[in-house]
């Protein structure tokens, strides 16, 4: 029978990678959304039904990007990545930042019209206007935060192909689902599996309850 | 004065706005009226310049846009007094709370505002606008979603705003543009049909 460690360590093991993986898609959404969805200019519409095609890349194919681009012949594989954590989370980024940066775009371009006409007539710097527009909808930001955290933390392909599964290292909880499954071992796969679906209901609990109290 | 000369607006090649000739002079109450859609919000944007226009000639004692009340104002989400004082921290303008006083909104400084009726979103958008003391006011349907009383107040508080100031809005009632307005433009699918003063334009309604 599987250690209760073995199964804390995949736990932590998802939880630190998909929290890493969250915090760069995060910042760096939010930074790309406004940059986009503030601006116009040539070639923004194809950007932007890029990223939309890009919010149902199949995460097998995403591990398979990665793979190519960390594997020793590639063109990053003197950074040693591959079968660790850190190829883990960029697998996982490539998966949530189109999500999370098509959902901030989609909020800026319905918002950000409106309220720029009203504040640049009171005088409002570009600054002013960005910080209204993140302080006066916190919600959003957190509900974008918590569905990339439930992507990445639920994805199982992208993460066993550039992690490997390996106990103590890489070893996640849908990795270690699959993998004490097909050993026979149903009931570690089934709780395993029953903590993964709770994570998911509080995140989505955790959504709306900031739509409500937001 | 503010002179337009041969404006035209369009979004996508859409036209809102075709050859606009119009001359609004200071220190009286210029009401634009017309049907949903026929562009009154985009002309007040134009002579308040928060939009420039595709073709044409704007000319203007004011310089940069100033506040102006818009159709679907800023509503930020917290309580009433946070949304009228907010505007007031980035202006930086000597605060004026007469109309605040007057609509009688200090009974709901700590709503939150997603508890407010439309009427009472409109008081406190109004007395945000007028918080700030400008000699020129643009109005966009200041009197959307007042309740009858509400209505007659505002109308009163223009009145008084007119003595010295320069009112440009937008109305669909007749009843209020004939009790404020001093000159009258009638825009009809993006042109304008009639600009006239108080006498020839209620004429052209009344025959």
């Amino acid at each position: 029978m599987i250690e209760l460690s073995k199964i804390l360590e995949a736990i932590s093991i998802s939880l630190h990678v998909s929290f890493v993986s969250t915090l760069f898609g995060f910042f760096l959404s939010i930074f790309f959304g406004y940059l986009i969805g503030t601006r116009e200019f040539h070639f923004k519409k194809y950007i932007i039904s890029i990223l939309g095609s890009l919010t149902s890349i199949p995460p097998v194919c995403a591990g398979l990007v990665v793979y190519l681009i960390i594997s020793r012949s590639g063109p990053l594989g003197w950074m040693q990545l591959l079968y660790t954590p850190s190829a883990m989370i960029i697998a996982q980024f490539i998966i949530i930042f189109p999500i999370m940066t098509t959902l901030i775009i989609n909020y800026i371009e319905q918002e950000y019209p409106q309220l720029r006409e009203e504040l640049l007539s009171y005088g409002a710097s570009q600054k002013d206007i960005l910080m209204l527009m993140i302080t006066n909808q916190k919600s959003i930001y957190l509900t974008i935060a918590l569905i990339g955290f439930g992507r990445a933390i639920s994805e199982y392909g992208a993460a066993a192909i550039v992690g490997g599964s390996i106990d103590h290292v890489t070893r996640n909880m849908t990795a270690m689902i699959a993998l004490e499954t097909a050993k026979g071992n149903i009931m570690v796969g089934v709780s395993l599996g029953a903590i993964l679906i709770s994570l998911s209901l509080i995140i989505s609990f955790g959504i709306n309850y900031f739509k409500k109290n937001d | 004065m503010i002179k337009l000369k041969n404006v035209d607006y369009q979004i996508d090649q859409k036209i809102i706005l075709q050859s606009i000739n119009l001359n609004i002079e200071q220190g009286r109450t210029t009401v634009i009226m017309g049907k949903n859609g026929s562009g009154k919000s985009t002309l007040l944007k134009l002579l308040n310049h928060i939009i420039q226009p595709t073709s044409g000639l704007i000319q203007s004692y004011l310089k940069n846009p100033i506040p102006m009340l818009f159709q679907k104002p800023l509503i930020l989400k917290n309580t009433v007094s946070y949304n009228y004082q907010i505007l007031q921290k980035i202006k930086k303008f000597k605060i004026n709370t007469s109309w605040f006083d007057q609509f009688k909104l200090s009974a709901l400084e700590d709503q939150k505002m997603n508890s407010l009726s439309g009427g009472e979103k409109q008081k406190l958008f109004l007395a945000r606008l007028m918080s700030f003391d400008q000699s020129t006011l643009f109005l966009d349907e200041p009197n959307q979603s007042l309740d009858l009383e509400s209505e007659k107040l505002l109308a009163k508080l223009l009145l008084l705003e007119k003595k010295n100031k320069t009112i440009i809005l937008t109305l669909h009632d007749f009843e209020m543009a004939k009790k404020i307005g001093d000159y009258f433009i009638y825009l009809e699918n993006g042109k304008i049909l009639l600009q006239e003063n108080k006498q020839q334009f209620f004429d052209h309604f009344s025959s």
